[in-house]
């Protein structure tokens, strides 16, 4: 374990973390979505230049490089899907809920209640 | 008995068509306002709550029952309400324990108050041994993630006064209110209590009752929950 594959090893998690906090917006998401996906293409496109970049940082071989890349814009993408399913699932509860108060129905006087009553089914 | 009419009993309601409408005329008959929340059901328990004469609003998809309380909490506040009671509409819970409940709040001692299976002068009866350890199991877990000192976490029987209600919100899916609740009530340093209930474990009840399966979702929700904050 090189020093240099371990503190990209080490700032990785906390960028994340710092951005998720701070930066989070669509435009930024795209952009970095886009930024990785152009990274990997290259690795694809120029096998030579990613064995010289990972050779620099202390990685085996270019493809290991690509399988790096590859898990951290992988991880990145399913937190911002992940994400926005949560954010649309409360949207449906609080339209749903919005639905159920508009039409609610105030209680009722019980004279044409019966004492018990005859089952659904 | 003035004091009821500034109280509502609020039963969320999930395919219970059969025993709904007894369990609701018992506490119109009481003398308690109530709402029921319908939470999508399947079967025409809407049509028995209706029946029944209580205040009825329904979730037109199923959302679990933290939804349908905060649903009935927020109907409740808006009509009013000075003490909100939550209450199962499978008639496993007994009407006399909604004014035990009521006294903690109305005395302003406390903004909650809990019942409990497991206080002296509670019980849970004909409740299946395998159940009770796993409940028991749950609220050591709970009682030591939350050091608050509870005996029965996953009670559906609660009072709260306005204030609490006003303050606190059930956001969590399926069953995790229960851990939600007490979450909330830490954070906005509620004064809780519990009080000894009798809750009822019929075949019916049973059969409905949670998988424990359903338990593992919980404690899903919980750590998701935790480390959300």
């Amino acid at each position: 374990m090189t020093l240099i594959k371990a503190l990209l090893i080490l700032s990785i998690l906390p960028s994340f973390l710092v951005y998720f906090i701070y930066f989070r917006s669509q435009v930024f998401d795209r952009l970095l979505a886009l930024g990785f996906f152009s990274v990997l293409i290259m690795f694809v496109l120029f096998p030579q230049l990613s064995n010289k970049i990972a050779f620099l940082v202390g990685v085996g071989r270019g493809a290991d490089l690509f399988l790096y890349f590859f898990a951290v814009f992988t991880i990145f993408v399913l937190i911002v899907v992940y994400s926005r399913i949560e954010r649309a699932q409360r949207a449906i509860i609080e339209l749903v809920r919005y639905i159920a108060l508009k039409d609610a129905q105030p209680a009722s006087s019980s004279e044409n209640v019966s004492g018990d009553s005859n089952q659904g089914k | 008995m003035s004091m009821l009419l500034n109280t509502y009993v609020i039963v969320p309601v999930y395919n219970e068509a059969s025993v709904v409408f007894n369990v609701l005329r018992s506490l119109l008959s009481a003398g308690y306002p109530v709402i029921a929340v319908d939470d999508g059901s399947t079967d025409d328990s809407y049509d028995q709550i209706v029946k029944s004469g209580a205040a009825a609003c329904r979730h037109l998809l199923n959302l679990g029952q933290g939804a349908a309380l905060q649903t009935g909490i927020t109907y409740a506040l808006s009509q009013g309400a000075e003490y909100l009671v939550t209450f199962d509409a499978d008639a496993q819970h007994r009407v006399e324990d909604v004014e035990k409940l009521l006294q903690p709040l109305i005395s302003r001692e406390f903004d909650i108050a809990m019942g409990s299976r497991f206080l002296k002068g509670g019980a849970a009866l004909d409740i299946p041994p395998l159940r009770k350890a796993v409940i028991q199991t749950a609220t050591l877990v709970t009682r030591v993630c939350f050091k608050m000192p509870i005996t029965d976490t996953h009670n559906g029987l609660r009072a709260l006064n306005r204030k609490a209600a006003q303050l606190i919100r059930l956001t969590q899916p399926r069953m995790s209110h229960a851990s939600q609740f007490y979450l909330e009530i830490r954070r906005n340093n509620l004064r809780f209590t519990e009080v000894p209930v009798i809750v009822h474990y019929t075949d019916y009840s049973l059969r409905k009752g949670q998988r424990l399966l359903n338990l593992f979702n919980i404690a899903w929700d919980s750590v998701k929950e935790v480390f959300s904050k």
